[in-house]
């Protein structure tokens, strides 16, 4: 019987990458494109701007890819860089003068409409509670909101988000947590049952 | 209100994302319940993690993002991963270029929107902005160093006279215009099949009516798109600063001709 060829792993198309393998690159692209993509997208809420940074960070990761060393997993560095190129036009945006809805206006956006709420248009709703979300996420302090992007959408292990952010999976499991409060807050979760306050 | 304790919340966090095992979930869960603000907190959690995942996840476009599936592009080399780089100015700029045939003529760009005014139609000025971003002593070594070794000019180019500055200009010159066309070459190149036909009819024209006055256009619209924060840039950009400088030592606008008396 013959067994089904493996998929290569990251590490050894890295490994044909810096060999010379043109098509190693290409696969690793294809292969984590995706992920990266809606990474991206969530941590800055601009699809525009997720493709450029995407595309800036392979071409970042294809050439300085003799310094990856192995240690950490590809995706995870490739996730790092990704997430360098983030708060870089993170900060340039904040530095930018912008339009922003009033704090009223704002607090209307976090009320989520229940999902089986009687109404002709539920693709609106979706359309508003996704909105609602994103504003709720783009509230919570960065490093919060990364944790929450990369365990709940991404599914990484406590350990992979530690290697990205570079910090102990004590501190990334505190950053969930409490930003996991802070959006229950915002969404109106909050659960006040057995609170003494 | 009842402490949290930090082992607590660790516990809750790791039990919601499942990253104990069944043992250790049994007992934290035993923990949580005898915390009232746990068990509370749990509930919280479940119900923003619902909320979070009742969104569509966002699609992705594979026309920008799979830039190394772009047809007929080998994807490692240092050409071709540069070129990739500029794909996404390529897009935009296939815009500014469409944009451009319309009017028929570069000569009316600096109306484009988007292009900074001050760069698109007022050279002159632009040329005393641009060098000021660089010191006397830096255009100097940059002249020095392309210059002064192999010519052996001993002047200082500060003191140069500007039948002697001439041939250094021309030079620059003409290397500017040859980056030039290697920049336009390139953002051609990975541009893709559906454009390509367009945009070469596009760059035959603008090749026909390439000359010293469009530059400034170009460098514009090549502003605009951040190309001049590429690598391949950065001595394009040196280059036109030390241009602009000269021209203005030479008493030359920086379209070649001589400036003109206003009285």
């Amino acid at each position: 019987m013959v067994e089904a060829p493996t998929a290569p792993t990251d590490n050894q198309l890295v490994a044909r990458t810096l060999n010379g393998d043109v098509g190693a690159f290409n696969d690793l692209v294809t292969r984590w494109e995706g992920s990266l993509y809606r990474f991206v997208v969530r941590y800055l809420g601009d699809t525009e701007e997720a493709r450029d940074i995407c595309q800036e960070a392979f071409l970042r990761a294809y050439t300085n890819l003799d310094r990856f060393r192995g240690q950490a997993k590809f995706s995870s560095w490739l996730y790092q860089i990704a997430l360098n190129q983030c708060r870089s036009q993170f900060r340039k945006k904040k530095s930018r003068p912008t339009v922003s809805l009033d704090e009223d206006e704002q607090q209307n956006h976090l009320r989520l409409v229940p999902a089986d709420a009687e109404t002709p248009d539920a693709s609106a709703i979706k359309v508003q509670n996704a909105s609602a979300l994103q504003t709720a996420l783009a509230r919570l302090p960065e490093d919060q909101r990364t944790a929450i992007i990369l365990k709940e959408y991404h599914g990484l292990k406590f350990r992979e988000i530690a290697e990205i952010l570079e910090t102990p999976e004590s501190t990334v499991k505190s950053r969930l947590y409490h930003g996991l409060e802070s959006l229950a807050k915002s969404l109106g979760h909050l659960k006040t049952q057995g609170l003494q306050t | 209100m009842s402490e949290n304790s930090k082992e607590l919340q660790e516990l809750l966090i790791e039990l919601e994302y499942g990253e104990l095992d069944e043992i250790a979930a049994v007992e934290a869960q035993e923990q949580i319940d005898a915390d009232p603000a746990m068990r509370a907190m749990q509930e919280s959690f479940r119900a923003v993690r619902t909320d979070l995942h009742a969104v569509d996840e966002p699609e992705v476009s594979p026309s920008r993002i799979a830039f190394v599936t772009m047809p007929g592009q080998p994807a490692a080399n240092t050409w071709s991963i540069w070129a990739k780089g500029a794909a996404v100015a390529a897009s935009f700029a296939f815009g500014l270029l469409l944009a451009a045939a319309a009017a028929n003529t570069f000569g009316l760009m600096p109306a484009m929107p988007g292009v900074d005014p001050a760069l698109a139609g007022a050279p002159d000025a632009t040329a005393e902005t641009s060098f000021a971003s660089m010191s006397q002593s830096e255009i100097q070594d940059y002249l020095d160093s392309r210059y002064a070794r192999a010519d052996a000019i001993t002047t200082p180019v500060a003191d140069m006279s500007p039948e002697e500055l001439r041939p250094i200009v021309d030079d620059l010159w003409s290397e500017r215009e040859q980056q030039w066309r290697g920049v336009v070459q390139q953002m051609l190149n990975v541009a893709n099949r559906q454009q390509r036909d367009e945009i070469e009819t596009l760059m035959a024209g603008m090749f026909q009516t390439f000359d010293a006055a469009r530059t400034n256009d170009m460098l514009a619209v090549a502003d605009e798109l951040g190309i001049l924060q590429q690598n391949t840039g950065a001595e394009l950009q040196r280059n036109t600063q030390a241009i602009d400088y000269l021209f203005t030592r030479v008493g030359l606008d920086p379209t070649g001709q001589r400036e003109q008396d206003n009285d």
